[in-house]
């Protein structure tokens, strides 16, 4: 079974272990890439109320980490960010999972109107948790991102109440 | 080791691209998103160095970092 549940202080070495993993680093945005990440940003992150991270526990155990950033108040938006952290669990649909979990959550219970999320297009596998979810693609910005040295494009996903209900 | 205002306010506007003006003694540096995360962390790690503290995990928080006077009196408390 595929739980969320608010990132607690305990989770945070994990956590950060996974952010420092090369695989999973490369894909994530330029202030966390190429540079291990110290359990004190997630300290300092989830200090503010404009970020909100969930741990995602598969029967149980911590195995991935959903993230809401730049929590707009007024405009009621926020950047949606995920990992899988236990890359032995890919392409169980946990993630698909974990992420619907935390776009419903958001529109629900935080109230927001939309979110977006940021890609780096050779990205396959997490364009299709996106996909599968509801998202939709609102953009392409061409060369914007550098994977292991190439630019990449960066594509652009956005999802709103009403796209859930269609899902 | 001693942390000045003065030295406090020169290395944000060095390190940060924060005009002086930006900061009086109140201004909230974090929560108003004037600093994010990682330069926080950044700071963070300069406070630690010039005051020759180890600042833990439950003591980053918002009450003792978020502005200037905020800082100083945390490390004027953790040093006196």
């Amino acid at each position: 079974m595929t739980e969320i549940e608010p990132l607690r202080t305990d989770d945070y070495e994990q956590v950060a272990a996974w952010l420092s993993e090369p695989n999973i680093n490369k894909w994530l945005a330029s202030p966390w890439r190429g540079k291990r990440t110290v359990p004190r940003v997630l300290t300092v992150l989830c200090l503010s109320p404009r970020n909100k991270l969930y741990l995602v526990r598969n029967d149980g155990a911590p195995c991935g980490l959903v993230g809401l950033e730049q929590i707009d108040p007024i405009d009621r938006t926020a950047m949606l960010w995920y990992l899988l952290g236990d890359r032995g669990l890919a392409g169980r649909g946990i993630m698909t999972t974990a992420l619907g979990q935390v776009v419903r959550l958001a529109f629900r219970q935080l109230g927001l109107r939309a979110l977006n999320v940021s890609i780096m297009a050779p990205n396959h596998a997490s364009r299709r948790i996106l996909e599968k979810n509801g998202f939709r693609q609102a953009g392409v910005l061409r060369n914007a991102l550098d994977l292991d040295g190439q630019p990449v494009d960066r594509i652009l996903y956005d999802i709103i109440p009403s796209d859930l209900d269609q899902g | 080791m001693a942390l000045t205002r003065h030295a406090l306010v020169q290395y944000m506007v060095g390190q940060f691209d924060i005009e002086p003006d930006e900061l009086t003694d109140d201004t909230p540096l974090f929560s108003s998103g004037l600093l994010d995360s990682f330069t926080l962390v950044d700071l963070i790690g300069y406070i630690e160095n010039e005051a020759g503290i180890k600042v833990g995990a439950t003591e980053v928080t918002l009450e003792n970092l978020d502005t200037l006077e905020r800082i100083l009196a945390f490390v004027g408390r953790r040093t006196s």
